[in-house]
C-alpha cells in the first residue's frame, strides 16, 4: 500500500508568548489524486497550516509527511510542493516564459529539456501566444494561470492553491473553475485548496477540511459536510443563507423554547438520549417548503423577501424564532403575509447544546 | 492620466520658475567661461564677450591665470577632484549595500524589534555641526583624522540613515509572497532576496545611490574640519580660492563647482526614467 500523499500528524502551531495556538493539533490525510479544500472564516489557522505544508513556517510540534517522508525542517524548495498565491507573486520584471521556466532554472539541469518543459506546460494552460510577453502587461486570469503553470513545470507531489478564485472577476472565475477541474481530470494531480469562501470549496473540491479555531471540525466529502455536517460552527458556516439553527431544550420528542414547540420523530429525538436537554435543531433554508397558513408543521408571518434572481430568501416569524427558507423566486410571498411551513422530518438534525456536535449516529440512528 | 493642454496663465507660471530654478546654474556656467575682468565687473556682464577656458585651465595648471596678470593659484584641484571621487563613491557604495541590507532586515524580518528604523534616523537628529568638533578630537586620537577612510567613515555613518529608510520604504512596496514564491521554487531565502526583490526595486535603488551620491559629493563640514593636507576634497578646494593680491577668483570657483556637476547631470539624466518613480521615495502604494 503506497503512503498517502500528504499527512499532517498533530500539527501544532503557536506565536509569540504561546498563550495562543494558530494550529491546535491538525490531524489530515490527503491521498493521491484528491482535492480537498480547507475551509475557514479568517484567522481559523487554515493559512499557518498552508504555510507550515509548503515550509515557510516551521511547527512548533507535529509532523508533516509528504509521500510517507517527514518534511519537517525541509527548506520549501525541497518539498515537492507547488504554492500558487492568493495574489499570484508571478515575477513581473520577467517574461511568461522567464516565469514557467523559474522553478527548473532554479534546479539546473538539461535546458532543452527544461524549455521542452515549459512549451508542454504552456500548451496545458493556453499560454503558448503569450510566452515571451513581460508579466506586467497580463490581466488576472492570465497571471493566475501563470502561476499555476509556474507550479507545475516541476510536477509537484502536492499543489496548493490559497483563494485561487477571489482576485478574479465573476467571469473568469467560472472560466478557472472549469479549468481547476479539468487540470485535476488530467494530471490527476493531487491539490488541496485553502479558501474561506464555501462556494470555491463546494464548487473545486471532493473533500472538504472546515477549520475553526486552529482545529479541524469536520473532514468528510464535500456532499457529506454540506448535507450533514457534524457540528454546528460547520452547519452554520455551510450554505448561503447558512442552516437554521434553533437552541432549545428536548423533553421526550418535544423540542421546545420560549414561544416556539416542535415534536420530533421517535427516532431522530432517541439520539439525543443522554445527552441532556440542551440542543440546537437545524434545518436548512432549502428543506423549507412554504404552504397555505395552516396546512404546514408551524406557522408564521414572511418578516422579509430578499430576491435573488432565480430564486429568494424569505425570513418567517414563528414564534420568537427567525427561519429562512429558499425558494423559487415565483412562489415568493408578499413581506407581512401568513404562512406555513412543511418539511421533511428526516432534513431535520439535532446538535449537542453542550459540544455543539450532530448527534446523527448516535443511539442506533443512521448516519 | 490623460495630458491636458497648458493654459497660457499656466506656461507663465512654469516658465517663471523654470527661470528661478535654472538662473543660478545660468550665471554660474557664464561665470565659468568669463575672463578675469569680467568676474566682477559692474553693471553686471551678463553674457561674456570673449569667452575663455582659462578658469578650466587654471584648475589643473595654477599658473595659468597669470596671463590675465591676476595672482597665480597656490595649487591644483587634481588632488579634490580625485579625493571627492575616491570618498564620494566610496561611502555612496557602502552606504547603499549596507543600507539594502538593513532595509530587508527591518522591512522582512523586523530586525532589532519596531523601534529599529527609528533608532537609526536618530543619528540624524543633531546638526551636523554639533558632532563635528568631538568627531574631529577622537578621529585625533585613533589616527583617523586627514584620512579617507576616516571622511568616509563619517560619510556612511552620516548617510545610512537615509539610505536604509529610502530603501525600506521600496522593500516595503514589493510583497513578500513574490520572495515565498522563489523559496517555493528552490531559492534560498538571502538569493529570494537578491534575484527577485532586488530587480524589482532598481529604480528605487538608483535613485537612492543618486541622493547619497549627491550628499557625500556636497558635504562641506566634515570634510572642512577632518582634513589637513593629505586629503581634499571638491567643496573644501571650492573655498579656498581666495588670494591675498586678486581677491576671491570668482571664476576659477564657478568652473571648478561647474566640474563638479558634471557627473551629476550625466547620471541623473541617465537614470530619469527611475528617478521620477523612485523619487517619490515609495510613498504611493499600490
Amino acid at each position: 500500500m503506497t503512503a498517502p500523499k500528504l499527512e499532517l500528524v498533530d500539527l501544532y502551531k503557536e506565536y509569540g508568548d504561546g498563550s495562543v495556538a494558530a494550529v491546535d493539533g491538525v490531524d489530515l490525510v490527503v491521498e493521491a489524486g484528491e482535492t480537498v479544500a480547507l475551509l475557514g472564516p479568517s484567522g481559523c489557522g487554515k493559512s499557518s497550516t498552508l504555510n507550515m505544508i509548503v515550509g515557510l513556517e516551521q511547527p512548533t510540534s507535529g509532523d508533516i509527511r509528504i509521500d510517507g517522508k517527514s518534511v519537517v525542517g525541509v527548506p520549501p524548495g525541497r518539498r515537492n510542493v507547488g504554492l500558487v498565491f492568493q495574489d499570484y507573486a508571478v515575477f513581473t520584471h520577467m517574461s511568461v516564459r522567464a516565469n514557467l521556466g523559474f522553478g527548473l532554472s532554479v534546479r539546473g539541469g538539461d535546458r532543452q529539456a527544461a524549455a521542452r518543459r515549459v512549451e508542454e506546460v504552456a500548451e496545458l494552460l493556453g499560454l503558448t501566444s503569450i510566452l515571451d510577453e513581460k508579466a506586467t502587461r497580463l490581466g488576472g486570469s492570465q497571471l493566475q494561470r501563470v502561476a499555476i503553470g509556474r507550479t507545475l513545470v516541476v510536477r509537484p507531489a502536492v499543489l496548493l492553491l490559497d483563494e485561487p478564485l477571489s482576485n478574479l472577476e465573476a467571469e473568469s472565475r467560472q472560466a478557472m473553475r472549469r479549468e481547476l477541474r479539468r487540470l485535476q481530470a488530467e494530471i490527476g494531480l493531487t491539490i488541496i485548496y485553502v479558501t474561506h469562501d464555501q462556494i470555491e470549496a463546494l464548487s473545486l473540491a471532493s473533500k472538504i477540511a472546515v477549520m475553526s479555531s486552529g482545529k479541524i471540525v469536520q473532514f468528510d466529502s464535500t456532499e457529506r459536510v454540506y448535507d450533514r455536517p457534524n457540528h454546528v460552527f460547520v452547519a452554520g458556516f455551510m450554505g448561503s443563507p447558512p442552516m437554521n439553527l434553533v437552541r432549545g431544550e428536548l423533553a421526550e420528542a418535544r423540542f421546545a423554547r420560549k414561544g416556539f414547540s416542535l415534536t420530533l420523530p421517535a427516532a431522530l429525538a432517541a439520539s439525543a438520549q443522554g445527552e441532556g436537554r440542551e440542543v440546537t435543531l437545524g434545518i436548512r433554508p432549502e428543506q423549507l417548503r412554504l404552504v397555505q397558513d395552516g396546512a404546514g408543521t408551524l406557522s408564521g408571518r414572511v418578516a422579509l423577501v430578499q430576491p435573488r434572481g432565480a430564486e429568494a430568501v424569505v425570513s418567517i416569524e414563528t414564534g420568537g424564532v427567525t427561519l429562512q427558507a429558499l425558494v423559487a423566486a415565483a412562489n415568493r410571498p408578499d413581506e407581512g403575509a401568513s404562512v406555513g411551513l412543511a418539511f421533511d422530518a428526516a432534513a431535520l438534525t439535532l446538535f449537542s447544546g453542550e459540544t455543539g456536535r450532530s448527534l446523527h449516529g448516535k443511539n442506533g440512528l443512521a448516519a | 492620466m490623460p495630458v491636458r493642454p497648458l493654459s497660457w496663465f499656466l506656461l507663465l507660471v512654469l516658465l517663471g520658475a523654470i527661470v528661478i530654478t535654472l538662473f543660478p546654474t545660468f550665471w554660474i556656467v557664464m561665470t565659468a567661461i568669463k575672463p578675469p575682468t569680467d568676474w566682477n565687473a559692474a553693471p553686471a556682464i551678463w553674457i561674456p564677450s570673449k569667452p575663455t577656458l582659462v578658469n578650466f585651465r587654471t584648475l589643473f595648471d595654477p599658473e595659468a591665470i597669470r596671463e590675465y596678470g591676476v595672482g597665480g593659484v597656490s595649487q591644483a584641484a587634481t588632488m579634490s577632484v580625485l579625493g571627492s571621487i575616491f570618498a564620494s563613491t566610496t561611502a555612496t557604495a557602502l552606504s547603499v549595500i549596507i543600507g539594502l541590507l538593513s532595509a530587508i532586515g527591518i522591512s522582512r524580518y523586523s530586525s532589532g524589534g519596531r523601534a529599529t528604523p527609528l533608532l537609526i534616523l536618530s543619528g540624524r537628529m543633531f546638526p551636523p555641526a554639533a558632532i563635528a568638533v568631538p568627531f574631529v578630537i577622537i578621529f585625533s586620537n585613533i589616527a583617523l583624522i586627514d584620512t579617507y577612510s576616516g571622511l568616509i567613515a563619517i560619510y556612511v555613518a552620516a548617510t545610512l540613515p537615509f539610505s536604509t529608510w529610502m530603501l525600506k520604504s521600496f522593500v516595503d512596496e514589493i510583497p513578500r509572497e513574490i520572495e515565498e514564491a522563489a523559496m517555493v521554487d528552490g531559492k534560498s531565502r538571502l538569493m529570494a532576496h537578491l534575484t527577485v526583490t532586488l530587480p524589482l526595486i532598481r529604480g528605487g535603488l538608483f535613485a537612492t545611490t543618486l541622493f547619497i551620491f549627491i550628499l557625500n559629493w556636497s558635504e562641506f563640514l566634515f570634510a572642512l574640519v577632518l582634513s589637513y593636507t593629505n586629503i581634499e576634497t571638491i567643496p573644501v578646494r571650492l573655498a579656498k580660492y581666495v588670494t591675498a593680491t586678486a581677491g576671491t577668483l570668482y571664476g576659477v570657483q564657478a568652473a571648478l563647482a561647474v566640474l563638479a556637476m558634471v557627473p551629476l547631470v550625466i547620471a541623473g539624466f541617465l537614470i530619469q526614467n527611475h528617478l521620477a518613480r523612485g523619487m517619490t521615495f515609495g510613498a504611493v502604494k499600490r
